[in-house]
């Protein structure tokens, strides 16, 4: 569209146009001054014969990007106040002082400004579960992995209410999840592996955790346990931040899940 | 052999998606033991041809220097089903098939399970 729109003689537009009446009833229209950057660039047809201007759609795609900005900001921190946008269009109302703000001004002593300290929202500390499922390693000696599998699932759930789980072996191939991201589990397959690695230069420490944090302040968790089948590794995406007592539960519960005998 | 026998029923039981399985001696080529949900698919008639499948596969990690018995298990992915080829130490190996829409993951991880128990039935 644009490759056309290049060809078209905008003078002998702006003439035909000018037979036809159009450009008069324009000049009648819209105040300069409330145009946009085109007026203020002063770039219109009539001083740039041969451009067609595309600054306001500019503009607006950035004003839209800014807000939208803001507007993740404040889904994040939902007691954070929404800001004002600073724009050219502001109305006087807005930027002058309101009544009630020059009638504290005049009465009292000029005061130094207040620093706020933001409260932070509260970490929510997620139980345990106290009575641990008895189908995870059950008495009776059923020991079929699924069912066990399944239920330590639903344990960790329960426990974090989280939005995705996933429980997934050394090569990263998926034995059991729900909810979860196929693209996540593979991200988490190769951070397992760059665990590994990790490990292997920095000597021997055992099990480790990964966090990653995603976008709408979701954490992806993956703790990583050596189990009687080998090394397995539980994912789970959380928005509340479990505590580190949980997560050590989780990565001490993973090989008895695995174990072969009743525990 | 019995024992055996019976653990690969627990074992048919236990895997999702499951088709069939079998346990076969790769030197001769011959099944120790099997079980399977579909008739029609008889896994020890093709027990020898596994044993080969095996036996190439040691060869090759041999020439590449990996190893010939370094093989943990082997996938074939097949139009229908899933076969996961797993090494009982180096006489024996562990077949096991699974439709294409069963859990591969799993699968290998209750195969894992199986292992010490299949071995101490074929030591009997």
């Amino acid at each position: 569209m644009s490759r056309y729109l290049s060809l078209i003689d905008t003078g002998a537009l702006s003439s035909a146009l000018d037979r036809a009446g159009v450009l008069e009833k324009s000049a009648g229209g819209p105040d300069r001054s409330t145009r946009g950057a085109a007026s203020n660039a002063g770039a219109s047809a009539g001083t740039m014969p041969g451009h067609l201007y595309v600054g306001p759609r500019i503009s607006n795609y950035l004003l839209d990007s800014r807000s939208a900005r803001a507007e993740r900001r404040r889904r994040r921190n939902p007691a954070e106040p929404p800001q004002v946008e600073s724009s050219g269009t502001q109305s006087s109302e807005a930027l002058a002082p309101s009544a009630e703000d020059s009638s504290s001004v005049a009465a009292g002593p000029p005061t130094t400004p207040s620093v706020t300290v933001k409260a932070q929202p509260p970490v929510r500390t997620l139980e345990i579960p106290a009575i641990f499922d008895e189908r995870i390693a059950p008495a009776d000696g059923d020991f079929r992995l699924d069912r066990r599998l399944q239920a330590y699932m639903d344990w960790v759930e329960a426990g974090t209410q989280c939005r995705g789980i996933f429980i997934v072996d050394e090569e990263g191939l998926v034995l059991m999840e729900k909810g979860a991201d196929p693209n996540l589990i593979a991200l988490s397959a190769y951070f397992l592996n760059l665990q590994d690695r990790i490990r292997g230069s920095f000597g021997p420490f055992s099990e480790g955790t990964i966090a990653i944090d995603l976008e709408e302040d979701l954490v992806l968790y993956v703790i990583q346990a050596e189990t009687p089948l080998g090394l397995h590794a539980l994912g789970f995406i959380v928005g509340d931040l479990p505590d580190r007592k949980m997560i050590q539960k989780f990565r001490e519960i993973l090989p008895v899940v695995f174990s072969l005998q009743a525990a | 052999m019995h024992q055996i026998q019976e653990e690969l029923e627990k074992f048919r039981d236990e895997v999702p998606d499951f088709v069939s399985t079998d346990m076969v001696n790769v030197e001769s080529g011959l099944s120790i033991g099997g079980a399977t949900i579909d008739p029609e698919f008889d896994p020890s008639v093709a027990s020898a041809c596994y044993a080969e499948v095996v036996k190439m596969n040691r060869q090759a990690l041999d020439l590449l220097g990996l190893g010939a018995n370094s093989t943990e298990d082997i996938l074939i992915t097949t139009a229908k089903v899933n076969i996961l080829i797993r090494m009982l130490g180096a006489e024996y190996c562990h077949v096991l098939a699974i439709t294409r829409k069963g859990n591969l993951g799993l699968a290998r991880a209750i195969m894992k399970k199986y292992e010490k128990v299949l071995l101490s039935g074929v030591a009997e």
